[in-house]
């Protein structure tokens, strides 16, 4: 009888010490086997984040390592979080605080950093994962990290043109005189808004703000869409010279963001669902050129059909399986965090 | 030297100091004339696009020039903006010549930056005679140019004495002229163009007006970030004044009637967007300032940044900012670093106690006067605001100079330190002579706090030999002051005397500290007065030779005033309670020294205002009263068009603060009498603790109406030290009271030897 009852205080001390140690994962918000088949097809068991969509052996950019962040808090993988965590921050962190956006193979073994500029989507998705992370597993370092790159996010990669606080996509090579390139997919306004509300910075309401502003006058083509790539010019907006004038594999989060920001005016939806929408014979086309109107010979992807399905407010959204690439994967788990944010099931909402 | 004097002594200083070059000297008399003309030739210097100024402008001596010799000739420096593009110049001379001349042997030159650009013929049949010289634009350069007066002048055609008394021309300086006719740029303005937009001289801009956005909601930026636009505009001036107004711009866009060409919009980018097109909004990525043509000669600075502290950052930048290194037309200063460290003093030398300085440290270059003539070496000795030492303490001098051979007899240096003769050495030796750590000492109480001057003048006389046609033209003749010469100040802690307006009018003490930050604040009445604060800080800035950082302007009076606080505020502003109770209210009440009431006699009397209760203010326990009661007179009058500064010990405050306040009936009066007074014709006079003036074409009255306390940061026993060489009669009492002990002593001695005396008889 007294071991009987040894055994099982002893097994209840056990239980408790590795849920405070953090040994045991709490169920997430998204489909572990998902997770587990996204985890086992692009990270590397250092916590490295490949785009297998660039070709082997595959690069790695800031982006990739946000996505795995999100998506490891969202599937409550705590191992592979701090995984990825660490390894971001130990070979891509900056000493401004943000993060080199491209690493990939080069003449050393272990890789390179083939970049050293930054991409505030990567920066800012980073942040918002160990925000979330931090939040919804006590992890204050995590909060404390967040901080700092949101920070530094706001003082490095904000400028003002006029009255619009527009998001420099990275450090350098986006200013050239009054003109200023942005790209409307980097505005995570789910981001902006946490970010507003821990840490107080006015830069972020101000971004969202001018960026709704912008995707109200950034409409081009014939369907009204944003582009991947922006001008904004004394106040005038304009497709970026440099870039291709394309609604594409970029602006296609657009929709995504603002859904996950609560920025559901139908008005500025209405240009996506009308593209996608249209009468068409097969499948909607990847991108568009937004000058032309030539279409991508190509259809889109399960990712993009999931963005799609979940600013059309459906309740399925596409599953990725065999033949989807990295992107898709990402888009398509994304939304599937989404969802369940905006079902109310968020971290510390 | 005289008060009257001292304005063009300090154009002239200026002018040294940025040339850190030796120019010829006239003989040291006094100036003839008031200051208010002085202010008025100065005032000419600055910029209009066509105009006149009379040569006595560019001159420590106005009136008359007497050229001697058998050739004589005088520089003139015309400081001459970058951004100013010449299209006309013409120079008007007015000249007599010695009726002894030989005309087809005598000749005024010419000559602008060495080059001939006329030869006047001196007739002696026409003694007097007025010429117009058309001087090239392109013989024009920015920054200083020399104008040459040069005579070549004969009464024999042989065996002649160079030095003749028949020898002479005269040019009058105040009846001869530069007309000029400058037009603006052609190319962009860039931000390296800042500095030559307020260039003290032609070209350059006396004024400016900061435009701030409208509202409460810019409360801070007028506060802080425009008292650092002023004074890095106002350093820009170098010596000159600048006179900031500043005005709100309305929901209907930018004032269109602004003073000045050039102006100053301070704010955020989204209030900048509401008044200017986009494209002359730059994109802001941090603590911005742009400046842009505004064509007609106009140009916009902007000070920007994404937040309220980005615009101070860019403002306190703004300050320290190398407009030679800034060849663009935007520039954002990194972020974080000037946001609330301390400003860089780079380029601000104040000497202090117990230490050696090299000239080279100074600022001061090896400089060489060659020729015959004077000529005069200006160091300069920039002393810490709070150098405090002993009466009888010593500075010491170790001066490395050298001259040439053949100097004549009459050849002397003389040295001086604020006109104070120190020393004087003769050039005998006709191999001429070099000397290494060539000994001086003076006392240090003819240094004061701010900027002094070692002035070393030059006579150099070539030899007489021979008879008279056996004479030297002095071509040979050189003498050269090293920057390795050194000065070594006695130990000295960081003490002063105050109220003492002079000490504020030399370094801006106590509100300009010596590490450059600000200590007190400036308050103004209302928000009409914030024009006239920053006029008067940027003279600060100039005077402490660096922006004082940290100082902002407060608008309305808290009561009580908290602190070390510069007010300006009307008479009416003034009527409170709490002014009323030390007595600064320079309102209604109408005790005033019998002498400051006989200079201020004249005012125009007005109906119940008139200057404060200076007699209740200085017979407060702790600031008793330097004017016995029955100096003391009553009178009702207004301050009519003058104004008013006091300096006095903050009641309010702690450990010494001072209260200044500057008053005058009217905003607009007060606006006019700070400009007239940050002119050199009147800041130099500045002293005491009270001052009084009109328009800027009469005398400003000063006097010490209160008891000086100390104020000091090191070891008490200096700041007794200090107390006692400040009263004198502390010590005449010690000693009255020892020998009194002596005596006691003495007297006690004897009276018990004589007991003992007694006992043994």
């Amino acid at each position: 009888m007294g071991r009987a009852c040894l055994r099982l205080v002893g097994m209840v001390m056990a239980c408790l010490t590795l849920s405070l140690a953090g040994c045991s994962d709490s169920p997430g918000r998204l489909d572990r086997a998902l997770w587990d088949d996204y985890a086992r097809r692009f990270i590397s068991a250092d916590g490295r984040v490949t785009d297998a969509d660039s070709g082997p052996p595959g690069i790695t950019h800031t982006e990739a390592q946000g996505y795995g962040l999100l998506l490891a808090e969202a599937a409550g993988d705590r191992q592979t979080f701090d995984r990825i965590w660490q390894w971001t921050q130990k070979t891509l962190r900056r000493p401004d605080g943000l993060f080199s956006w491209k690493f990939g193979p080069c003449g050393q073994p272990a890789g390179c950093v083939l970049d050293a500029n930054n991409a505030s989507d990567g920066d800012i998705l980073i942040a918002w994962a160990l925000l979330r992370a931090g939040r919804a597993w006590d992890r204050p370092d995590y909060v404390d990290a967040a901080r700092a790159i949101s920070m530094a996010v706001a003082e490095h990669q904000t400028v003002q043109a006029g009255a619009l606080t527009l998001l420099l996509p990275g450090r350098d090579g986006f200013v050239s005189g009054q003109a200023v390139v942005v790209n409307p997919s980097y505005w995570l306004f789910p981001a902006f808004r946490d970010f507003a509300m821990a840490f107080g910075h006015p830069a972020w309401d101000a971004l969202s703000r001018s960026a709704l502003t912008l995707l109200r006058q950034g409409r081009f083509g014939v369907w009204g869409l944003p582009p991947d790539w922006m001008q904004v010019e004394n106040g005038a907006v304009a497709l970026a010279p440099d870039q291709p004038p394309q609604y594409g594999f970029n602006a296609v989060r657009v929709p995504l963001n603002l859904v996950w920001g609560g920025q559901t005016d139908p008005a500025l939806l209405a240009p996506f669902r009308a593209f996608w929408r249209a009468p068409r014979s097969g499948p909607v086309p990847a991108w568009v050129d937004l000058r032309s109107g030539e279409t991508a010979p190509y259809g889109w992807q399960t990712g993009m059909a999931a963005v799609a399905a979940l600013t059309d407010g459906q309740a399925d959204l596409p599953r990725p399986g065999g033949g989807d690439g990295y992107y898709a994967w990402s888009l398509a788990l994304l939304a599937r965090v989404a969802q369940a944010d905006l079902r109310g099931a968020g971290p510390g909402r | 030297m005289s008060n009257v004097s001292r304005p063009l002594t300090v154009l002239a200083a200026g002018i040294v100091l940025a040339l850190s070059v030796v120019r010829p000297s006239l003989a040291q008399t006094a100036v003839p004339e008031g200051p208010a003309a002085l202010s008025a030739r100065l005032e000419d210097v600055t910029v209009r696009p066509k105009g006149a100024v009379p040569l006595s402008a560019f001159s420590p001596q106005p009136g008359l020039l007497r050229l001697r010799d058998e050739a004589g000739e005088q520089a003139f420096f015309i400081p001459l903006a970058a951004t100013a593009v010449v299209r006309d110049m013409i120079l008007t001379l007015r000249y007599t010549n010695s009726v002894a001349l030989r005309p087809e042997r005598s000749v005024l030159a010419v000559r602008l930056n060495e080059a001939t650009l006329a030869q006047i013929r001196l007739d002696p049949a026409q003694p007097s005679g007025e010429a117009r010289i058309r001087l090239p634009a392109d013989g024009w350069r920015s920054g200083f140019n020399k104008l040459t007066l040069a005579v070549t002048q004969h009464y024999a055609d042989s065996c002649e004495d160079s030095v003749a008394p028949e020898l002479w021309t005269e040019v009058d300086l105040s009846q001869s002229f530069l007309s000029y006719d400058l037009g603006p740029l052609t190319r962009p303005l860039l931000l390296s163009d800042l500095s030559a937009l307020f260039f003290p001289g032609l070209g350059g801009q006396r004024e400016v007006t900061l435009l701030p956005p409208p509202g409460a909601g810019a409360d801070r930026l007028r506060s802080q970030a425009l008292p650092s636009v002023a004074q890095a505009l106002a350093l820009r001036r170098q010596f000159a004044p600048l006179e900031v107004r500043q005005r709100d711009w309305s929901g209907s866009g930018l004032p269109t009637d602004v003073s000045g060409a050039v102006q100053v919009v301070v704010g955020l980018p989204q209030d900048l967007a509401q008044v200017l097109p986009p494209q002359a909004l730059p994109v802001v990525d941090g603590p911005k300032v742009a400046i842009s043509g505004l064509g007609d000669g106009r140009a916009r600075l902007l000070v920007t940044g994404r937040t309220e502290d980005e615009v101070i950052a860019a403002a306190r930048s703004l300050t320290v900012m190398d407009d030679a290194q800034t060849p663009d037309s935007q520039a954002t200063f990194p972020q974080g670093g000037l946001t609330a460290a301390p400003l860089p003093l780079d380029g601000r030398v104040s000497m202090i106690g117990g230490k050696s300085y090299r000239f080279q440290a100074l600022g001061f270059r090896t400089a060489t006067a060659r020729g015959k003539g004077s000529h005069q070496i200006s160091v300069p000795l920039p002393m810490a605001p709070d150098y405090y030492t002993y009466e009888n303490a010593k500075v010491t001098l170790k001066l490395d100079f050298s001259y040439g051979a053949g100097m004549g007899a009459g050849s002397v240096l003389n040295f001086r330190v604020n006109d104070e003769q120190i020393h004087g050495h003769s050039m005998g030796n006709p191999d001429g002579g070099s000397f290494r750590d060539y000994l001086i000492t003076f006392p240090v109480n003819l240094l004061k706090p701010g900027a002094n001057a070692l002035n070393i003048d030059i006579s150099s006389q070539p030899p007489v030999s021979g008879g008279e046609c056996v004479g030297s033209r002095g071509r040979h003749l050189l003498v050269q002051v090293s920057e390795n010469s050194v000065i070594t100040l006695p130990e000295a802690g960081r003490a002063a005397a105050l109220p003492d307006l002079a000490r504020f009018a030399t370094s801006g003490y106590p509100y300009a500290g010596g590490d450059g930050r600000a200590a007190g604040a400036v308050y103004v009445g209302s928000a009409d007065l914030i024009g006239p604060a920053l006029t008067l800080i940027g003279r600060m800035a100039q005077v402490a030779h660096g922006p004082v950082d940290g100082l902002a302007v407060i608008t309305g009076l808290p009561q009580p005033l908290p602190g070390q606080a510069l007010v300006l505020a009307t008479t009416a502003q003034l009527q409170r309670d709490d002014f009323a109770a030390w007595a600064a209210s320079l309102s209604k009440i109408r005790s005033w020294p019998y002498r400051a009431l006989q200079d201020l006699r004249t005012a125009a009397t007005g109906p119940e205002l008139s200057l404060g209760s200076l007699r209740g203010l200085i017979s407060r326990a702790d600031s008793g009263p330097a004017v016995p009661d029955g100096e003391w007179v009553q009178q009702k009058s207004s301050l009519g068009d003058r104004a008013v500064m006091t300096a006095l010990r903050n009641p309010a405050g702690q450990d010494g603060a001072l209260l200044t306040v500057v008053a005058a009936e009217t905003p607009a009066v007060l606006a006019a009498r700070i400009a007239d007074l940050v002119g050199p014709g009147l800041w130099g006079q500045m002293r005491g603790d009270l001052i009084a003036w009109g328009q800027k074409d009469e005398a400003l009255f000063s006097m010490q109406v209160s008891e000086p306390y100390q104020v000091g940061r090191d070891d008490p026993l200096l700041l007794l030290r200090l107390t006692l060489s400040t009263t004198p009669w502390y010590w005449l009492g010690g000693a009255v009271a020892v020998c009194g002990l002596i005596t006691l002593l003495l007297w006690q001695m004897i009276r018990r030897r004589r007991k003992r005396f007694m006992e043994t008889q």
